[in-house]
């Protein structure tokens, strides 16, 4: 039981941290947050935001278009 | 490891090169003519260059220095390939400086900047860089506003090409490998692909 619980609150906690990087991540596009200082924002180490970017194939903003097609990525993420 | 060096660069006037060019986002920032000898590197290219397998570029085209605060953001995970590549670089080309005026950093995070970003613009003041070698747009414009001359990752891939350091053929390889692999999905790397898609037909009609 005690082991489930565990599982449990570790699953809990791999979904919050997923929506919570989500809802960051909407900022970023929203704002002029950058990257380095959302990476702070969210607790996370750098590295490991950048896997996150890579992993999800999500846009860094760099030019016309970025922040559109970040906002649309992050949409489709978030449909269950 | 013998890095972090204590700083060996007192802060003092840069002798800066390098302007703004024209076109895109991208080749607004980027370094003109003038090739930077010395670029301070932010943490995100120098993983994402390091991710894509073109660590090897950045001593071919400047001499590179980072910060403490970089480094840090580097090897977090010091057991990842990349982090490692990064450390043992440090031990040849790459230099560490640790920022003095730490004063300019809180400055510097007070505009937005997080803490490498900030290390990074303020070791730039303190030395004789030409460049800063940012990721987003946002940090660039950030920067920029404080007169520094910040570059990006095809900027440095543009620089590669006109100094006969790739071709036009492996110029398209590196934007598209940061590309295909999503590692640096950004308007400017596509931007840049294309260029180098025209260069190589351009060749290819040639001959």
């Amino acid at each position: 039981m005690a082991v489930q619980a565990d599982v449990k609150d570790l699953a809990d906690k791999a979904s919050g941290l997923y929506i919570r990087v989500l809802s960051g991540l909407e900022e970023y596009y929203r704002s002029d947050i950058t990257f380095g200082l959302l990476a702070e924002k969210l607790h996370l180490p750098l590295r490991a935001l950048i896997e996150f970017m890579q992993r999800y194939r999500l846009p860094y903003k760099g030019g016309e278009g970025d922040r559109e097609r970040g906002l649309a990525s992050l949409a489709r993420m978030r449909r269950p | 490891m013998e890095n972090p060096q204590p700083s060996q660069r007192g802060a003092g006037s840069p002798n800066r090169q390098g302007s703004a060019g024209s076109g895109s986002l991208a080749g607004s920032f980027s370094c003109g003519s003038a090739v930077p000898k010395i670029v301070v590197s932010d943490a995100s290219p120098l993983i994402q260059i390091t991710l894509a397998g073109y660590l090897w570029l950045l001593p071919k085209l400047y001499e590179v220095i980072i910060p403490v605060a970089v480094l840090d953001e580097v090897r977090f995970y010091e057991s990842l390939p990349d982090a490692v590549e990064i450390v043992t670089a440090t031990r040849t080309w790459l230099k560490v400086y640790r920022v003095e005026r730490a004063e300019r950093v809180q400055t510097f995070r007070s505009i937005g900047l997080g803490r490498g970003e900030a290390e990074a613009l303020a070791l730039y003041e303190e030395t004789e860089a030409q460049a800063l070698l940012l990721t987003d747009e946002d940090a660039m414009r950030k920067v920029a506003s404080l007169k520094a001359n910040p570059i990006n990752l095809a900027d440095v891939g543009r620089e590669a090409y006109r100094g006969g350091i790739l071709t036009a053929r492996e110029l398209f390889e590196y934007a598209n490998t940061f590309l295909e692999q999503g590692i640096l999905l950004t308007r400017y790397m596509e931007d840049l692909r294309e260029e180098a898609r025209k260069w190589l037909s351009k060749q290819m009609s040639k001959t």
